[in-house]
């Protein structure tokens, strides 16, 4: 390649790479002492953040070891910071929990309850960006060469960004990253900003899926959740004539919705493309019900995005009726708004490993009944499961995140973990802890065993009488000759084998047997344009698998499918 | 389904008799793209609407999106099977109902 030559996102990347080079040599240094380095860090932090209110509170000038932080700052929840944040947000005080700028604050995602706002420092994401952007440039770049570097991707990425009183953003940080870029935007990424950066009106999956096809030379995906690609490959299956028709005139579909700004601006970003057109016809026309992206995206090669854990069906479901083995994926680890947790560092794989430089770690196990037995990332055991809790590089002290990570191996003495569940979304009606990990392979099992398709699901543990459990699931089609009855007996069936806890309460007759109710079609389609339309982010929706509250209970239930009955 | 059309100045009525289903829903969905276009206020009467299933809400929400630079989107004479699906689905916090 000769890179003399290379377009504005080739060279763009090909420094990033570059970049990313020495921060790959450097964690896996790190990996061989991490403790030194997480403790180097939290001495740091400590340091920094001495003459903040909070650093005063709890005598950061005194602390000089671990077990002196320990003995002065307790463990801590959202609710411990919420006055903090209101000060900064709304009055503009700063020095309060942190000393670092922070000129963006997250919006928690996913449900229906009122977003919490998380600082997001300078800082913090500048290790955001360090890992996230650079590191995985030159993890693909060492595996895969760099023939990918100077095509755009295309992204699904969407940022809804307000601004505070205090003048910072405030929005998912996975957008914030994005609009980073400023006017390189239209260089890295298929979709224009109308798509990227959309108004509430705006058909997003239609804007993503035209300027997509048009571009036969993508080299890779990225995206928050693999369920919102599977979401836009199953959009581009449904409406491929529309979209090529369009793609062949050079017009914006007039049955789409979308303001009349956006349409004229997206209208003067197309010219009709007669041969891509007649390309992508062609490829549709045989293999609408196969393995298309390698045929409409030959260069197609790397995706990078969530795809572990209960995102791993969804990512099954992309190869099997979409990709077939053409893609690489980069398999982001533990990414939240509070900071990276965890990388992996290679394509790929499930493994991630914790990031020593970038927040310090403590962990309780999930099995110990002692919360005081808190552990640093050297004491973790592999195999074990483990609550994770955080002091972060934005403020948050001892921070219980509410999250639960399975060590899997080590790297060099670094621990791998896997994420498992949010700790508070997990079924327990009587201490079995179903959690949403099990659902998801229990279902995926039944889904193989059976030919069915399941488009996605939600569960609950009902607490009235006949306790049981709830599964709601929406379906392709139900496959002939199969029953409601067989289905539901066989989810019973591998969730009591997947989870010995259950199957205990069930064979006592404290739980019946689980309960399916099948949704109308379109049902999750419906749930996540209507909290689009309400202001969540919508590539930061997640469906809502393991169901806490009775408002999405009353959602769900409302939408049952009148002809699909488990005994019809 | 049977959708009639009535046009009063810049108001549309859209009066839907039968069932908004996952059949029916792109037949409304197309109806309002076309007619939409020149009216500033519309309103989707339900009187004779039996049952609106997801793929229904979906064009309902799309047609409230569609219309909220104008005068809006108002749904009317909404019978009580269909209003409490509103109310579950918390439609009802989105829009117009008279």
């Amino acid at each position: 390649m000769d890179i003399s030559k290379l377009k504005p996102v080739g060279q763009m990347t090909i420094k990033s790479i570059s970049d990313g080079k020495p921060v790959y040599e450097n964690l896996i240094e790190m990996t061989k002492d991490p403790m030194k380095y997480n403790e180097e860090l939290l001495m740091k932090i400590i340091d920094d953040n001495k003459d903040t209110e909070f650093g005063k509170k709890h005598n950061f000038k005194d602390i000089k070891t671990i077990e002196d932080y320990r003995k002065n700052v307790p463990l801590s929840s959202y609710d411990d910071y919420v006055g903090y944040i209101i000060r900064m947000t709304e009055k503009g005080e700063a020095n309060l929990i942190s000393a670092y700028d922070i000129n963006h604050y997250a919006k928690s995602s996913g449900t229906m309850g009122n977003p919490k706002r998380i600082p997001v420092s300078n800082i913090s994401q500048q290790v955001n960006g360090k890992y996230n952007i650079a590191f995985r440039n030159a993890v693909i770049a060492k595996e895969l060469g760099i023939d990918w570097i100077d095509e755009p991707s295309f992204n699904l990425t969407e940022s809804s960004m307000t601004t505070l009183k205090n003048g910072a953003s405030y929005g998912a940080i996975s957008g914030k990253m994005m609009l980073m870029m400023g006017d390189a935007l239209p260089f890295f990424f298929t979709s224009p900003i109308e798509a990227l950066v959309p108004d509430s009106s705006t058909n997003t999956r239609y804007v993503h899926s035209l300027f997509a096809l048009m571009n036969e030379d993508i080299t890779n995906v990225m995206y928050s959740f693999s369920s919102i690609f599977l979401e836009i490959l199953r959009y581009i299956k449904k409406n491929w004539r529309m979209l090529v028709s369009d793609i062949e005139t050079g017009t914006i579909n007039s049955t789409i919705e979308m303001s009349d700004e956006v349409r004229e601006s997206l209208s003067k970003k197309i010219q009709p493309m007669h041969e891509r057109a007649q390309k992508l016809r062609e490829i549709f026309e045989k293999h609408e019900n196969d393995q298309f992206i390698p045929l409409v995206w030959p260069n197609l090669k790397i995706v990078t995005g969530v795809g572990t854990g209960g995102f791993t069906n969804y990512l099954n479901k992309i190869n099997d009726e979409f990709a077939g083995d053409s893609l690489n994926y980069f398999l982001v680890g533990l990414n939240a708004s509070e900071g990276l947790f965890s990388i992996p560092i290679e394509l790929n794989s499930p493994d991630a490993i914790l990031v020593p430089d970038s927040m310090f770690y403590e962990f309780i196990e999930l099995e110990s009944n002692d919360s005081d037995d808190v552990k640093t990332l050297d004491q973790l055991e592999v195999g074990k499961s483990y609550e994770v809790i955080t002091t972060n590089l934005s403020g948050f002290y001892r921070y219980r995140m509410g999250d639960a990570i399975r060590v899997t191996g080590m790297y060099n003495e670094t621990p791998i973990i896997e994420f498992l569940y949010r700790i508070n979304q997990n079924i327990n009606l009587f201490g079995e802890k179903t959690t949403e990990e099990m659902i998801t392979g229990s279902l995926a099992k039944v889904e193989d065993e059976l030919g069915l398709n399941i488009i996605d699901f939600s569960m609950w543990g009902e607490e009235e009488e006949p306790m049981r459990y709830i599964c709601l699931i929406e379906i392709e089609e139900l496959p002939e000759g199969l029953k409601l009855s067989q289905v539901q007996q066989r989810i019973d069936e591998i969730m009591c084998e997947v989870n010995p806890s259950l199957s205990h309460r069930r064979t006592r007759d404290e739980l019946q047997q689980i309960d399916l109710k099948v949704l109308q079609p379109e049902t999750y389609l419906l749930y996540k344009d209507l909290m689009v339309a309400k202001g969540a982010s919508s590539s930061q929706l997640k469906p809502p698998r393991i169901i806490t509250n009775d408002i999405h209970k009353r959602f769900f239930l409302v939408l049952q499918d009148p002809d699909l009955h488990v005994g019809d | 389904m049977d959708i009639n059309k009535e046009l009063n100045n810049d108001t549309l009525t859209i009066r839907l008799v039968g069932k908004l289903d996952t059949n029916t829903a792109p037949e409304l969905d197309s109806e309002i793209k076309n007619s939409s276009g020149d009216v500033s206020k519309l309103i989707l009467d339900f009187s004779d609407l039996d049952y609106i299933s997801s793929a229904g809400l979906r064009v309902v929400l799309f047609t409230h999106k569609l219309m909220a630079d104008k005068d809006g989107l108002v749904v009317k004479n909404v019978n009580d099977m269909i209003m409490e699906v509103l109310e579950a689905t918390g439609f009802t916090d989105v829009l117009i109902i008279e």
